[in-house]
């Protein structure tokens, strides 16, 4: 799994995001499911009803129609079967009238009867007025012929109700007439007579039909055959319009659509916006089939859907409350789980900034108490649960090592600090001792001239001596003195030979105290090199925090290995020197020997010569020799002189590589310094 | 209402300085509609007034031809059909001081389901027609192409033609047409002939007065038909101010109104009125006059010789 680092948000934020969508999901699925349920519940529930409050209506709309049908068409067949003279109709009639209080006018319209070109017209009319009934007739009024009630019946040979129409008459109501024709056969064909007709006033059908509530503001309309407006709550619309003129008007096309299954004689269900409020409605309607009118029962949605909707209210509140209340728990929840990963971090950064003691201890601090700490490293890891206490006890145990490392490596830095302290003062013995060697080789070499020069001298003296033996009796007195200078000379030969001697071995033994120090140096450098070595080890152990460690070692290891390789090198030429100064000790050994020999020598010539003035004759012979062996001297002291200068080169040479080994011996300091100040970061 | 008090401070001005305002009655020759809008606008917006006229604007009882109202001294002016003024001109001795409409607005219509689609199907059909008048147009028309229909004289609904009475029905494009429509059937499902289409582009509506009052008042005549001119000018440019007061007047006569057919109605009359691309003074045309006279004289429902100058009153 990748980290998404561009959402840079908080865990917690993520977290109770992620709870809360999964929540509000679910919520929400069981919302519009509890509503879809509850609302077709309601909805059908309310349908129903609807339907059977219309069904009831239109059934009391019948009631009141269906009986008065039967008025005109049993007067109809009363007029069919029988002759019925004019006063017959102006008894009966009225009595008729009288005996139906829904009827308001009976009329008997007489089909004129053609006289040459005039018809005659005759429709004597029976209406109530006042309490009592009246009569006339509308033959006077108008040629009730072409009128609907008259015309459309006998056009379409059947009983029919009529349209609504306003009669001023019957004082402003609105009028219904049903109209029956009645036939005499005349030679085997149904030859119209007339039409019957009863009227009734529409006000107590419109009361039936307006009377009619559901829910709080629901109602009910009618509309005629035609699509007539006869009832409806806004009294503008009876009459006037249809229902296809309201759609046309208020560009209402589902009105049209809906009308026209309506005077179709179709029920069911629609929906429908009231056309002046705009308002949604839930539409019953269903055909009163007597005269083929329909009745629509409006039924405003948000009444319909308002148990439903405070259900869901209720619902809605009870969800808020409770994300409200998982939002808290959540956050509360993954504040705390999110905290000891927020002080890790802190602890991670003071690690990294090298302040492991604090972050021991705010660990520490964050489990409370030591005992808690204690108790968290002892369990086995696998029997933690909580994975902040997992991740804490990894944490701790990680900075436990990275502790002992440190200790580790600065107890090493404190260990290469003393040696390089060690290192330091050897080479500063070792400088001096140098400088002491130089001072007495310088010495020797400055002796070893001064005998070269005596024995040169000597040597002139025995020459001289030698030649002037001839004229020795003249000179003896002379040699004698010669002589006793010679022995002089000897004896400072012996003296100086002597010292020399004290002073190589002088040398010899610092030489073989710079050996001392170069092994020690030796071992310091192997145990630096073993430390280094294991504060790589711990260094890889302890990660990215362990880096700067790992190519501190790695500098202190090749600097170790650069003082072996220069220790090396000193060792062979502090070798040389004990070589040279070994060799110049054998020939100053040597020299001395030789020397006293002609110390000896001298003086058994001294004693002798008193003898040799006696014996001067044999005394050539004699002094050959000594020239010789003074000779054999000279090439000693020659010998020596050479040993000295090798000596000194070697000497010069050792000043150098011990300026190199300082350097090296300075870096190993720097090395260690700047060890020290990274241990330092280590507050231990 | 600043407007209104104007108005009538106008209507004393003028009555003082023409003297006596002429009182006069109109007579429309059906009931209260927007076929009429023109006259009520010149009666509302004070025309008639402006031209000295004092008009009562009175509805035909559609029973009776309001031909007769002229003679029995109810009325100096009436509207009428061209052709039925034609028919009459000799009996009631009518003249035509102006002529408003100037095409044909008559239609046979029939349900499309009836399956009545060529003019040829309407042989032997039954036909409504208005039992008050205007029955010599379609009549001519089915006489010109020899259809043998039977007229079934209807008062004033459209509801036998609804309920499958007769076959077809007569109507008015700007009327019964759209009354059709607003009963539920769609205008495809109706098979209309435009007697238009047919050769029987007959101008309609016309004002008409007696010669004799005529010739005493011929600048009253003029004044009249300006002034209802005006009115519809006023009509075309304001319909929605000229449907509100037809509206009202319906309302006032107890008719049934609503605006969707009385828009329709305005719409289709001024159509008829204003034709595209035709200029309206309000006179008729000699060509209008020949063309209808030609008709009825063929159809034989004028018998006598009429001349156009002796129909305007010349």
């Amino acid at each position: 799994m990748k980290l998404n680092f561009i959402k840079n948000s908080s865990l917690k934020i993520r977290l109770a995001g992620s709870i809360l969508l999964v929540a509000i999901s679910i919520l929400s699925v069981m919302f519009v499911i509890n509503f879809i349920i509850s609302r077709n519940f309601m909805f059908n529930n309310i349908e129903q009803n609807a339907r059977n409050l219309t069904t009831a209506r239109i059934n009391e709309l019948e009631k009141i129609l269906k009986p008065l049908e039967k008025i005109p068409a049993g007067i109809a067949a009363f007029l069919e079967s029988e002759d019925i003279s004019r006063e017959d109709i102006y008894t009966i009639i009225p009595r008729f009238l009288a005996a139906n209080d829904d009827v308001y006018g009976i009329c008997i319209a007489f089909e004129p009867v053609k006289k040459g070109d005039k018809a005659t017209l005759d429709a004597p009319y029976f209406f109530k007025d006042k309490g009592s009934i009246n009569d006339l007739n509308v033959k006077d009024s108008y040629d009730y012929t072409i009128w609907d009630w008259y015309q459309i019946p006998k056009m379409m040979n059947k009983a029919m109700w009529s349209e609504p129409y306003f009669d001023e008459g019957a004082g402003d109501v609105l009028m219904l007439t049903y109209s029956v024709p009645w036939y005499k056969e005349v030679n085997g064909n149904r030859i119209l007579q007339g039409i019957v007709t009863v009227d009734l006033a529409l006000d107590k059908l419109q009361k039936i039909v307006s009377s009619t509530k559901i829910l709080d503001d629901g109602y009910a309309f009618l509309i005629s055959k035609k699509g007539t407006f006869l009832t409806y709550k806004n009294s503008d619309v009876l009459l006037h319009q249809t229902i296809f003129s309201i759609a046309d008007e208020y560009q209402k096309p589902e009105y049209r659509e809906i009308g026209k299954k309506m005077i179709a004689g179709e029920s069911g269900f629609a929906d429908i916006d009231e056309f002046d409020t705009g308002e949604n409605f839930r539409l019953f309607y269903a055909p009163v089939k007597v005269n083929s009118w329909s009745m629509g029962l409006m039924i405003p949605k948000d009444e319909l859907f308002a148990d439903v909707s405070e259900l869901n209210f209720l619902l809605y509140f009870i969800g808020l409350v409770g994300i409200g209340l998982l939002t808290f728990f959540t956050f509360m929840i993954t504040s705390r789980l999110t905290k000891p990963l927020k002080l890790v971090s802190t602890i991670a950064s003071e690690v990294a900034s090298g302040n492991i003691k604090s972050a021991k201890s705010s660990i520490i601090e964050l489990t409370e108490s030591n005992k808690q700490i204690d108790l968290m490293m002892n369990i086995d890891k696998n029997q933690i649960k909580d994975e902040t206490v997992l991740l804490l006890r990894s944490f701790y145990i990680m900075l436990e090592g990275l502790d002992s490392l440190t200790q580790r490596v600065r107890l090493a830095v404190i260990q290469i600090v003393s040696s390089n302290n060690v290192i330091n003062s050897s080479v500063k013995e070792l400088e001096e001792a140098i400088t002491t060697q130089a001072a007495s080789t310088g010495e020797v070499t400055a002796s070893a001239n001064e005998i070269n020069n005596n024995v040169n001298s000597l040597s002139v003296s025995v020459n001289k001596f030698s030649d002037n033996i001839v004229n020795a009796d003249q000179l003896l007195n002379e040699g004698i003195e010669y002589i006793e200078e010679i022995r002089k000379a000897m004896d400072s030969i012996v003296n100086l030979t002597n010292s020399m001697v004290n002073k190589l071995n002088l040398i010899s033994r610092k030489t073989s105290n710079i050996n001392k120090v170069t092994s020690t140096i030796a071992g310091i450098a192997d145990r630096t090199n073993l430390i280094s070595l294991n504060a790589a080890i711990e260094a890889e152990k302890a990660g990215d925090f362990g880096t700067g460690f790992g190519v501190i070692a790695r500098e202190i290891r090749r600097l170790s290995d650069n003082t072996s390789n220069s220790l090396m090198e000193i060792e062979s030429i502090v070798n040389e020197v004990q070589n040279s100064v070994d060799d110049g000790v054998t020939s100053i050994k040597d020299f001395s020997i030789e020397a006293k020999k002609s110390y000896n020598y001298v003086n058994s010539v001294a004693e002798k010569l008193s003898r040799i003035i006696d014996f001067n004759k044999n005394l050539n012979p004699e002094f050959d020799e000594v020239n010789s062996k003074i000779q054999f001297q000279l090439e000693s002291a020659g010998q020596i002189s050479d040993s000295m200068i090798h000596l000194s080169s070697n000497a010069a040479h050792l000043k150098d590589t011990l300026k190199e080994f300082l350097s090296i011996s300075q870096k190993l300091n720097e090395a260690v310094v700047s060890l020290r100040d990274s241990v330092k970061q280590f507050n231990l | 209402m600043p407007y209104k008090f104007t108005l009538a401070l106008l209507c004393i001005f003028t009555s003082f300085i023409s003297g006596q305002s002429q009182k006069v009655t109109l007579i429309t020759h059906w009931i209260p509609q927007a076929q009429f809008a023109g006259y009520y606008m010149a009666y509302e917006k004070g025309f008639f007034s402006k031209y000295g006229l004092d008009v009562t604007i009175k509805n035909i009882d559609v029973d009776k031809p309001n031909e007769e109202e002229l003679t029995k001294g109810n009325a100096e002016f009436i509207t009428s059909f061209l052709s039925t003024a034609m028919m009459l001109s000799d009996q009631y001795d009518l003249v035509n001081i102006g002529q408003t409409s100037r095409k044909s607005a008559l239609v046979f219509v029939a349900k499309a389901k009836s399956g009545i689609k060529s003019i040829n199907q309407l042989k032997g059909k039954k036909i409504g027609i208005w039992a008050a008048g205007f029955q010599e147009i379609p009549r001519a028309f089915t006489a010109r192409y020899d259809l043998n229909v039977k007229f079934v004289p209807i008062r004033s609904t459209i509801n036998l033609f609804i309920e499958g009475g007769v076959d077809l029905m007569t109507v008015m494009w700007y009327n019964e047409y759209n009354s059709i429509i607003n009963a539920g059937i769609d205008e495809e499902d109706m098979s209309a002939f435009f007697f238009s289409d047919y050769g029987m582009d007959v101008p309609e509506d016309g004002i008409y007065t007696t010669r004799k009052f005529y010739k005493e008042n011929k600048t009253v005549c003029e004044n009249f038909l300006k002034a209802v001119m005006e009115g519809w000018n006023y009509a075309r440019e304001n319909r929605k101010e000229a449907l509100d007061n037809v509206i009202q007047r319906m309302k006032e006569a107890r008719i049934p109104a609503n605006y969707s057919h009385q828009s329709w109605m305005l719409d289709k009359v001024l159509k008829v009125i204003f034709p595209e691309g035709m200029s309206n003074n309000g006179k008729l045309k000699k060509s209008e006059f020949d063309f209808t006279y030609k008709i009825l004289k063929d159809s034989g429902y004028v018998k006598k010789t009429l001349t156009y100058e002796e129909f305007i009153g010349q």
